[in-house]
């Protein structure tokens, strides 16, 4: 079942794809969520680990700068949030907490006259890909309704960065064809984080990865990706190295 | 109230004040505040729903992880008495699950079918804010006495403070960080059993109860744990307890 929040965000994201004639891209996710967000700009990070990252897109210079300043100081909330797996909210980045947890950024930043940052990972559970930062040169938290809008940009972003290698993505619109996207996100589907695992030690590959092999065959034999999670956690179904499976269900 | 409800009352909120003061993992609060929603309230199962921010209910702990009882819980992201605490604000209780059918197609029949008879579910308050729902199961058709429903509740509410460390200002973002942070959390320790399971031969409850009991014995935060399993730090065959599990 379609949220309403989420079918709106998405709406919002596949319209700007669609006027470009393209599949959706980090620059939907990023231009949405400053958007939805009320701020200033936004930029999307795909990072492995904190030393190792690619700016993949920024809505405008001081978003590409914010972006440079942290990894250059080795501090800021896109930093905290991919280490942490959350969130990080500055709604003033002069308060003395800020001031005190990043101190070389919390200055540049001001001085930038960036006055609030957010920062969300793009995370699956130990599957961490990337931070969607956002900025406002004037203070102020975001409002509830925003951040639920900006999760769902998140999960957006999510999406767009999982599917970047050869994805599931069939039909060239950005989303895979699992129907993750409109069906509420990976919530609630907790087999497929427990399928991810097996895979991954089945396969001895990361969980990236293995999260990948489960999406590709799902698409292969057109079933849906919590039929084989399922599948694969009541052990009727192991992956095989050639991308088959033992039906034996 | 009775001595050994009294006593274990008290035991229970004096770990809570240790865990809220001392280093706090989320995850384990939360699974132990389920655990003792059970011991408490003397009901046969308790599971803690949060919203995820975007619309959706979610799992984030419960007194059991028997598949087929975190799916029952699951269901409650749609319907149930947990969605209903949940969008009123106001404790929701059913007496008769078998035929509460009208009330819940999906879910009364599946609450029936695995055995319960009663459920109660209490919504988790922040000021004006509901951020989710504690549900607790019963397998006969019992209610909670006034005391019991206090207690509930107040464990419930109990669970909203844990998540949110600083009662300043910052409270919007604190909570808005810890339950994004929570949820995630629940996600890294699914995919860490489910590496377990395959690796060790578990089933995903014995391999959760494996993370949680290693989790104690190097005194390290479960999600944590769970994460160096998943990235390939931690060598689960080398743990000794191990043992105990297969």
């Amino acid at each position: 079942m379609t949220d309403p929040r989420r079918a709106r965000v998405w709406g919002l994201v596949a319209e700007r794809a669609g006027a470009r004639r393209a599949a959706v891209s980090a620059a939907d996710a990023c231009e949405v969520a400053a958007a939805v967000a009320g701020v200033d700009g936004a930029w999307l990070t795909v990072m492995s680990d904190p030393a190792r990252r690619v700016l993949v897109h920024a809505t405008g210079a001081l978003a590409a700068e914010l972006e440079e300043l942290q990894f250059t100081l080795g501090e800021g909330p896109c930093v905290d949030a991919f280490t942490f797996g959350s969130p990080m909210l500055a709604p003033d980045l002069e308060a003395p907490g800020w001031q005190a947890r990043w101190p070389g950024f919390a200055a540049a930043g001001v001085e930038a006259r960036a006055a609030a940052v957010f920062a969300f990972p793009l995370v699956l559970g130990a599957i961490r890909v990337g931070v969607l930062g956002l900025y406002r040169e004037t203070p102020g938290s975001l409002s509830p309704s925003a951040l639920a809008d900006v999760l769902v940009c998140t999960d957006v972003a999510l999406q767009v960065v999982l599917n970047s290698p050869a994805g599931a993505d069939g039909d060239g619109d950005g989303r895979p064809q699992d129907g993750w996207a409109l069906d509420g996100g990976p919530d609630g589907h907790v087999e497929v984080y427990q399928a991810t695992g097996m895979v991954a030690a089945q396969r001895g590959v990361g969980l990236e990865e293995a999260l990948a092999l489960l999406r590709a065959y799902a698409f292969a034999q057109d079933r849906t990706l919590d039929e084989v999670a399922s599948a694969v956690v009541a052990r009727r179904l192991r992956l095989d190295p050639d991308g088959t499976g033992d039906p034996a269900n | 109230m009775s001595q050994d409800r009294e006593q274990l009352l008290a035991a229970t909120f004096v770990e809570l004040a240790d865990t809220l003061v001392a280093e706090f993992d989320v995850t384990d609060f939360l699974h132990g505040l389920a655990d003792r929603a059970v011991q408490l309230l003397d009901v046969d199962a308790a599971g803690l729903m949060l919203a995820d921010q975007r619309g959706s209910l979610r799992v984030v702990a419960s007194s059991t992880e028997q598949a087929r009882l975190v799916e029952l819980f699951q269901l409650q992201h749609d319907q149930g008495p947990c969605l209903e605490a949940f969008q009123t604000g106001l404790p929701v209780y059913e007496a008769d699950m078998a035929a509460a059918a009208q009330r819940w197609p999906v879910f009364a029949p599946a609450a029936a079918g695995a055995g319960f008879a009663a459920m109660q579910a209490l919504p988790m308050r922040l000021r004006d804010d509901v951020i989710g729902a504690m549900n607790l199961f019963m397998t006969t058709p019992r209610r909670l006495d006034e005391s019991g429903l206090r207690i509930g509740q107040a464990l419930a509410d109990v669970a909203t403070i844990g998540l949110l460390q600083e009662r300043n200002l910052r409270h919007q973002e604190v909570l808005a960080e810890q339950l994004q942070g929570a949820l995630n959390s629940r996600v890294v320790i699914e995919q860490a059993k489910g590496m377990l399971a395959e690796r060790l031969g578990l089933d995903m409850g014995k391999a959760f109860d494996l993370l949680r009991s290693q989790a104690r014995v190097q005194n390290r935060r479960l999600a944590e744990l769970a994460g160096a399993v998943a990235d390939g730090s931690e060598n689960a065959a080398s743990w000794a307890a191990v043992r105990r599990f297969r």
